[in-house]
């Protein structure tokens, strides 16, 4: 990041503060005089100048000569005002100067330096006439690489930490096969197509409820905390991936506020994190439940896939004829029809839903050396539904069930002729 | 059909119970063919979540009246200038 670069993110916003500061001390109308003209008196005791035409005009000159400047020094007497302005020294080993850093300037800088820290201050070298003091006023404040963002990332990483925020057992499970999942993202981004796609590939089944935000810039903090707040208590919602593409640090800045943190903490519902690249990791990824490396990466952890949840599905059914199996010859023979049973409602799919089922048919064919019985046995079932085995358990007149390859059929008993009688 | 959410996580745990008690010698022939047939209710069921619903993506949007709403999502409505380009960047 070239300091360069970093001013041009505020070019052309004057501090609110600033030019109202300026203006109360500068509104003579000597200034509007050229300096010689505004000095024309004072070269004798009996014209003096005034001290505010002194140092309106000495401010003029020193604004009208220098440019705004990058300056390098230590950060020394840091203090916060009740405005919100922040005074301060810049000095090295010989010299220093008095700064000021407007309050609408200093918003947006990610945090305070520390004490003794070495920065580069961007600014225009003015005086304050009411002191006659002359001073830096920064409009811009980096530290050495990325310094600041550094220390302002650990700073509120050590402040959730101490909070237990970030503590892993504060950290919830994500629901197996989510019904229904938010998206907290900008509505136009990559990260949004990237999670479709992948949703849609392995869980077709699962249905997606996206909310806008912006995910970069002025108020996108605040945005996201919006979304995530309406969205995690949105009836439906099983769980909530908060995600953005990458970009650089001060367009991923927002996912490193304090509210925002708060946010992703107080979420109802599971939240998964995805920002930036693998490289880029936020506060935010610090305090949601899950962390992913990226978008798509975000998508396959919230949904189960689907082949693995069908292959499950499939040693199910198998363990279910295998289990019947065990139970005998009466078993196998009921096991056969029950399996055929299962086999034709497979059939039906499969002719429905082609290959997909293809494989699952397949596995229950090779486990039915038992279908040869079915054609023509059928289990004679009582109203409560226990197995009728022999002719005593028949009584004339009373209804029982006959559990035939497709179905029931209900009967009634008309006769009742044990072998060997006539 | 049940709410499907609930009733995929607890198919599979009951499917891995069912499974399980048919493997077993304790149960009566009776039992096991009560099992097996839920067995396959429950497999019937999951089958019929994975393979025929089919998930919508919606929008939820805040009305005039601060109500949220949920919409169709439509993705050409989408203006990116959110500088975000997914994985790809």
């Amino acid at each position: 990041m070239s300091p360069r670069r970093q001013f041009s993110l505020f070019e052309g916003r004057a501090p609110d503060n600033a030019e109202s500061v300026l203006e109360s001390v500068s509104e003579t109308e000597n200034s509007l005089m050229d300096p010689p003209e505004r000095l024309a008196d004072g070269k004798d005791p009996e014209n003096p100048i005034p001290v505010s035409t002194l140092n309106s005009v000495t401010r003029d000159l020193l604004e009208g000569t220098f440019h705004p400047l990058w300056v390098l020094g230590e950060v020394t007497n840091w203090r916060v005002a009740a405005s919100g302005h922040r005074y301060f020294s810049l000095r090295d080993d010989r010299a220093q100067i008095q700064c000021v850093l407007f309050q609408g300037d200093a918003r947006r800088l990610p945090t305070d330096p520390e004490e003794g820290m070495e920065v580069c201050a961007f600014g225009q070298v003015s005086l304050y006439p009411q002191r006659g003091r002359y001073q830096l006023i920064v409009r811009n404040l980096q530290a050495k690489g990325e310094g600041l963002w550094r220390l302002a990332f650990e700073r509120l990483r050590r402040a959730l930490q101490d909070e237990g925020l970030l503590d892993p057992a504060r950290k919830r499970p994500l629901p197996v096969v989510p019904r229904r999942i938010g998206i907290v993202t900008s509505r136009g981004g990559a990260a949004l197509r990237d999670i479709l796609t992948i949703v849609r590939r392995r869980a077709s089944w699962t249905s997606v409820l996206v909310r806008d935000c912006r995910v970069q810039g002025d108020g996108a903090g605040v945005e996201i905390c919006s979304a995530l707040e309406t969205l995690g208590r949105h009836p439906g919602v099983d769980l909530i991936i908060l995600t953005r593409g990458g970009g650089s640090v001060e367009d991923l800045w927002c996912f490193n506020e304090e509210n925002v943190a708060r946010a992703v903490a107080a979420c109802p519902v599971p939240v998964v994190s995805a920002v930036g690249h693998e490289i880029d990791v936020t506060i935010v990824d610090l305090v949601a439940d899950v962390r992913a490396p990226t978008p798509s990466a975000a998508a396959e952890m919230a949904v189960p896939d689907g082949d693995s949840l069908r292959a499950r599905m499939q040693r199910f059914s198998a363990g279910l004829v295998m289990g019947l199996r065990r139970r005998g010859r009466d078993g196998a023979k009921r096991a056969g029809r029950l399996e055929e049973r299962l086999r034709v409602c497979m059939s039906r799919r499969l002719e429905r839903d082609g290959a997909r089922w293809l494989r699952l048919a397949e596995r229950l064919d090779a486990l039915s050396p038992l279908r040869t019985l079915r054609r023509g046995y059928a289990v004679p079932l009582s109203p409560e539904g226990s197995v009728l085995r022999t002719t005593g358990m028949f009584e004339k007149g009373e209804d029982f069930r006959l559990r035939v390859s497709d179905g029931m059929v209900h009967c009634r008993t008309e006769r009742v002729e044990p072998d060997g009688s006539k | 059909m049940p709410e499907p959410l609930d009733d995929f996580e607890t198919a599979l745990a009951e499917l891995e119970r069912i499974v399980a008690a048919l493997d077993s010698d304790e149960i009566g022939l009776d039992e096991a063919m009560a099992l097996f047939e839920e067995g396959i209710l429950h497999v019937n069921a999951a089958n019929r979540l994975l393979e025929e619903t089919r998930g919508k993506v919606e929008e939820l949007i805040t009305k005039s009246t601060g109500e949220p709403n949920e919409v169709e999502f439509d993705p050409s409505e989408a203006e990116d200038d959110s500088g975000d380009d997914g994985d790809r960047s």
